[in-house]
């Protein structure tokens, strides 16, 4: 039995961009009034790992044109009728009102990652607490708990150090955006996500090259983009929940 | 298209982040969200947070230590001595709590990573301080597949 994948939504009046798309998927469109879906037949073997990439680079496709909102992957229908009258149609309103909030937006993402052996040099010199613990490391029948103990104190050292400059360096992108939001921030990579204009894409490429600059030596910069709104999702429209049933069932 | 831009990438590089995306982000349209992934590996995530703290923990006091901030021998004076011989007490007596954590995280270690505990052992028995590269442990933490939120 064919089964379709749904990658995600769209307005009827953009289906000429499927035409335009050079990718490893080639999606159709389901449309009902003003909504579309791009749908395609999933694999009888099953998602892979190829089917993830192929996914996203068609959503990034899309999102480079047009207003998209994505489906996660393996969001699936059994046919053409079910994406129209139980995918699209019971919540037309909502979905039309937020694919027209996403229209002029996309979202970039900047990750650095840091080189933690360099800000850990940076920071331990004339730390009296740092070489304290460094000393105890190292005295003899010293073992695990003294090492973890001085990785602890170091780690969170680095941390601050790495969201000081974190927001020095974004600062000029975080001016830009509409919104932003940090995804990780973990001791290698800190990833901040911006919900920018499409018009301001060239201001955030200069911003960008500014920030890597400004990092290089101690943070390697990768800058994706544009992507549709993944991370500013709970942000858009919603319905209004129903009310709840009176206790009476009235 | 200025250089800037060419320094922008479509989409994340990396297959955990693909996955980090594509998997758990998007709008979801009740009764129609069928995951059916096969061939994606998605670890416990408690288990990854122990093994990424303790391998980070490790490696910056390995770290610091390589920098050699002060000679071991430059104790400051009597003072210094003391703090030392408290510490030594302190130590001794939270060794015992760590010790179990160790065994632990080695044991959540071995099952993912496939490295035995043998080798950990064997280098700290050794007193050796040897470099601890990130390519040894497999993908980096943050590199690694991300579970549903």
């Amino acid at each position: 039995m064919t089964v379709l994948i749904v990658h995600g939504l769209l307005r009827e009046h953009d289906r000429e961009v499927l035409d335009r798309l050079d990718t490893p998927v080639h999606p159709r469109m389901v449309a009902v009034g003003a909504l579309a879906a791009a749908v395609s037949e999933a694999p009888d073997s099953g998602l892979t790992a190829d089917d993830a990439v192929a996914h996203l680079d068609l959503l990034v496709a899309l999102a480079a044109d047009v207003p998209v909102l994505p489906l996660p992957l393996g969001t699936t229908a059994p046919d053409d009728d079910a994406v129209r009258e139980e995918m699209l149609t019971p919540a037309a309103d909502q979905l039309e009102q937020q694919l027209a909030a996403v229209a002029d937006l996309v979202e970039v993402r900047v990750d650095l990652a840091f080189d933690t052996d360099a800000v850990v040099a940076e920071i331990s010199h004339d730390d009296p607490e740092i070489e304290r613990l460094a000393r105890r490391s190292r005295a003899p029948g010293a073992g695990m708990a003294e090492r973890m103990a001085l990785g602890e104190a170091v780690a969170g050292r680095v941390a601050d150090v790495e969201i000081a400059l974190v927001d020095e360096w974004t600062a000029e992108l975080t001016g830009l955006a509409e919104r932003a939001v940090v995804l990780s921030a973990d001791e290698q990579v800190r990833r901040t996500a911006f919900c920018l204009r499409r018009g301001r894409l060239a201001d955030a490429d200069a911003a960008v090259a500014r920030l890597r600059q400004a990092a290089a030596g101690r943070a390697e910069v990768e800058y994706v983009g544009p992507l549709p709104l993944y991370s500013f999702l709970d942000d858009l429209p919603r319905a209004p929940e129903p009310e709840p049933p009176s206790r009476w069932g009235w | 298209m200025t250089m800037a831009s060419v320094n922008r990438a479509p989409r994340p590089s990396s297959l955990a982040d693909v996955l980090d995306v594509v998997l758990d982000k998007g709008i979801v349209i009740d009764a129609y969200v069928r995951v059916a992934v096969v061939g994606i590996e998605l670890l416990t995530i408690d288990a990854r947070i122990v093994i990424a703290s303790v391998d980070t923990y490790l490696r910056f006091a390995e770290a610091v230590n390589r920098l050699d901030l002060q000679p071991s021998d430059q104790v400051a004076g009597l003072p210094g001595l003391m703090d030392e011989m408290r510490e030594g007490g302190a130590a001794a007596k939270t060794r015992g709590a760590l010790s179990g954590a160790k065994e632990k995280a080695q044991e959540v270690m071995s099952s993912i990573t496939g490295r035995g505990s043998d080798e950990d052992e064997d280098k700290e028995e050794d007193g050796e301080e040897r470099e601890s590269s990130r390519e040894e442990r497999g993908v980096p933490a943050s590199r690694r597949p991300r579970s549903r939120r």
